[in-house]
C-alpha cells in the first residue's frame, strides 16, 4: 500500500514538476469578516469573527482552467450567552473553467472544521456553479457575481442538507502584479426536520484580499 | 503576220523587262556585285556595284558604302588607283568603321585604302550592341574612331537642353573606347531618357577637323523594384474607448452591486435574518467601481495597450518600407546603363 502510495506521489511529481516552471502563481493573503448563524431547536445562535486566510491560484494551459487552493483559519465569538466561541478552519480547492469571456463554470471540494469547547464539526462538500465576469477597465477592475449549489455535503453528526447553495460576488483591481480583491459570500444549508426540528445553517463573509503574481 | 505578231511580244516584254531590273532590291545587285568581285569578274561587278551607288538608288547608308568599298577595291584591282583611293574616301566618310580584312583584300587593296585613310579626316561614333554597363564602373558602351591621331572632345546633352551634362577629352588613333563612365558631372547617373552626343575631332598632324552628332537613349536595366507597402488604417486598433462603453461598465458595476443586495433575500434563509451589511459593502463597492470606471471611461480615456500595439504597428511598417526603399537602392545602384541610338548609328 505505501509502495503504490509512494509511485503516485513519484508520477504526480514528475508531472507538476515541468508544469511549475510554466504555470503562472499567484499567492494572496485575506482577511475575512465572518458572521455564522444557526438554528438548532434552541434559538438562534450567531457568532462572528475575522478569518485569515492564504491562498494560491494558477491556471492551467489547458483551457485556461484556473485552479485556487486556499485556506482560512480564525475564531468566531458567540453573540448569545448560551451559545460558545468556536474556531473555524477551512480548505479549499477550487476550479475554474472559462466558457466564454463572461462566463466560467466552477466547481470545487471544500473542508471546513468547526471547533468549540464542546464539540467539533466537520464538513465537507462539493459544489458546482456558474459565475459571471466582466472586465470594467482594462484589466486593472474586474467584477463578477456567481451561484453554486452543492449537491454533496457531508457533515460529521448531521444527516445531509436538503438545500445546499452559495452565491458571492467580488470586485478585483489590479496595478502590476498586485492585485486587491474584496470578495462578499454566503453560504446556506438547510437540513431536513428531525424530531419536529430544522436545523439551519448561514455563513455570510466579506473577504478583503491581497494577491502577488510570483510569475 | 506571225512574225509581227512575234516582234510586238518581244517589244512588250523587253519594255517590261526593263523597269524590273531596275527595281531588283539594292540588297540583292549588292550581293550579285560582291559575287562578282569575288569572281574576279571586276568590270560587271563595278556596274552592279554602281547601281547601288547611284542617286538614285534606294539603298541604305550600310549598304552605300559597302558597295563604295568594294568599288574602291575593285578599282585597285583594276589598277586604277585614283579612283579607288576615291571611293576609298567616300567610304571612310560614310563608315569611318570600314577596315579592308587583311584575309579577303590584297595588299594592293589595303594599300590604297591606307592612303585613303591618311588623305580623309573623319570621327565616328559607334554604340556597341548588348553591352550594357554600370556606370561609375566602367566605360560607356560607345566605341569611336577617328582615322587619323586627333584630339577629341564630346559632349553630352540632354536632348533640347544646351548645357553639358558630361564633357570628356581625349587624344585617339583608330578605334578607341569612350573615357566617359556614364556619370555627370556631379558624380550622378543620368535620368532615362534622350540625350545627344556632339563629338569634334581635330587632327594633330594638320589641323583638319570633324564633327557628328550621335543622338540616343539612355536607360537602365535592373530588378524589378518593390513598391512600398501602403499603411493600411483599418489595420489600427482603436486607441481611445467610445463614451458609449462607459454606460455598459456602470452598468456591470451596478448589477453586480443589485445582486450582492439580492444574495441575503434570495440565497439567505429569512428566518435566519442573516446580516446584511456584508452584502452592503459589497453593493457599495461594485456599484462605487461602475461610477468611477462610468466617469473614467466617459472622459474618452485612451487604451494605452492599444496605442503601444498601434505605434509598433506604424514602425514596422516604416520599417519595412525603408526595408524596401534599401532594396530598391541597391538594385538601382547596380543598375546597367545601356544606350541605343536613336537614329541608327551615327558617323
Amino acid at each position: 500500500m505505501t509502495v503504490r502510495r509512494l509511485g503516485w506521489l513519484a508520477a504526480s511529481l514528475m508531472c507538476v514538476a515541468p508544469l511549475r516552471a510554466q504555470l503562472p502563481v499567484t499567492t494572496g493573503v485575506s482577511m475575512s469578516l465572518a458572521e455564522h448563524r444557526v438554528t438548532a431547536g434552541a434559538g438562534l445562535e450567531r457568532s462572528s469573527g475575522t478569518m485569515f486566510g492564504l491562498s494560491a491560484t494558477t491556471v492551467v494551459p489547458w483551457q485556461a482552467l484556473e485552479a485556487r487552493a486556499s485556506l482560512r483559519a480564525g475564531s468566531l465569538g458567540a453573540h448569545e450567552q448560551s451559545a460558545f466561541d468556536r474556531d473555524v478552519g477551512e480548505v479549499s480547492l477550487v476550479m475554474s473553467l472559462p466558457v466564454s469571456g463572461w462566463i466560467a463554470l466552477e466547481g470545487g471540494v471544500v473542508v471546513r472544521r468547526y471547533e468549540s469547547s464542546l464539540a467539533a464539526q466537520r464538513w465537507v462538500w462539493g459544489e458546482v456553479g456558474l459565475q459571471g465576469r466582466h472586465v470594467m477597465l482594462d484589466d486593472a477592475l474586474r467584477v463578477s457575481a456567481g451561484i453554486s449549489i452543492m449537491p454533496w455535503v457531508s457533515v460529521s453528526g448531521v444527516s445531509r442538507p436538503d438545500l445546499a447553495v452559495a452565491a458571492h460576488s467580488a470586485l478585483g483591481y489590479s496595478a502590476g502584479r498586485l492585485t486587491a480583491t474584496i470578495r462578499y459570500g454566503l453560504e446556506r444549508f438547510d437540513f431536513p426536520a428531525r424530531n419536529q426540528v430544522r436545523r439551519l445553517e448561514e455563513l455570510s463573509s466579506l473577504e478583503l484580499g491581497v494577491a502577488w503574481k510570483i510569475r | 503576220m506571225r512574225r509581227a505578231r512575234a516582234l510586238v511580244v518581244l517589244a512588250a516584254v523587253w519594255a517590261l523587262a526593263r523597269p524590273l531590273a531596275a527595281q531588283r532590291a539594292p540588297g540583292e545587285v549588292l550581293t550579285r556585285g560582291v559575287i562578282l568581285y569575288e569572281e574576279l569578274q571586276l568590270e560587271r561587278a563595278v556596274t552592279l556595284l554602281r547601281e547601288v551607288v547611284s542617286p538614285s538608288s534606294a539603298a541604305t547608308e550600310a549598304e552605300r558604302a559597302q558597295a563604295m568599298k568594294y568599288l574602291g577595291a575593285a578599282f585597285a584591282l583594276l589598277g586604277q588607283r585614283d579612283s579607288a583611293i576615291a571611293y576609298f574616301r567616300r567610304t571612310l566618310e560614310r563608315d569611318p568603321f570600314v577596315d579592308l580584312d587583311p584575309a579577303m583584300f590584297t595588299a594592293q587593296e589595303r594599300q590604297l585604302f591606307a592612303i585613303a585613310r591618311q588623305r580623309t579626316f573623319v570621327v565616328g561614333v559607334r554604340a556597341l550592341s548588348d553591352t550594357a554597363f554600370v556606370p561609375g564602373q566602367g566605360g560607356v558602351s560607345l566605341r569611336f574612331v577617328t582615322t587619323q591621331r586627333a584630339r577629341v572632345q564630346a559632349i553630352v546633352r540632354r536632348a533640347g537642353d544646351e548645357a553639358p551634362v558630361a564633357e570628356f577629352r581625349w587624344t585617339a588613333e583608330g578605334a578607341s573606347a569612350s573615357p566617359w563612365d556614364g556619370l555627370d558631372q556631379k558624380g550622378e547617373r543620368l535620368p532615362s531618357g534622350r540625350y545627344q552626343l556632339d563629338v569634334t575631332a581635330t587632327a594633330t598632324t594638320d589641323s583638319a577637323s570633324d564633327t557628328l552628332l550621335l543622338r540616343f537613349e539612355v536607360a537602365y536595366d535592373h530588378e524589378s523594384l518593390e513598391d512600398s507597402l501602403v499603411f493600411d488604417a483599418t489595420s489600427l486598433l482603436p486607441e481611445r474607448r467610445p463614451p458609449s462603453i462607459a454606460r455598459s461598465r456602470l452598468a456591470s458595476g451596478l448589477a453586480v452591486a443589485a445582486f450582492a443586495v439580492a444574495v441575503p433575500s434570495a440565497i439567505g434563509n429569512g428566518d435566519l435574518g442573516g446580516t446584511r451589511k456584508h452584502a452592503l459593502v459589497m453593493a457599495s463597492v461594485s456599484a462605487s467601481g461602475g461610477i468611477a470606471t462610468f466617469l473614467f471611461l466617459r472622459r474618452g480615456s485612451g487604451i494605452p495597450a492599444n496605442v503601444l500595439e498601434n505605434a509598433r504597428r506604424r514602425e514596422e511598417h516604416v520599417r519595412l518600407n525603408r526595408e524596401i526603399r534599401e532594396r530598391n537602392a541597391a538594385r538601382l545602384a547596380a543598375a546597367r546603363m545601356i544606350i541605343t541610338p536613336v537614329s541608327g548609328e551615327s558617323r
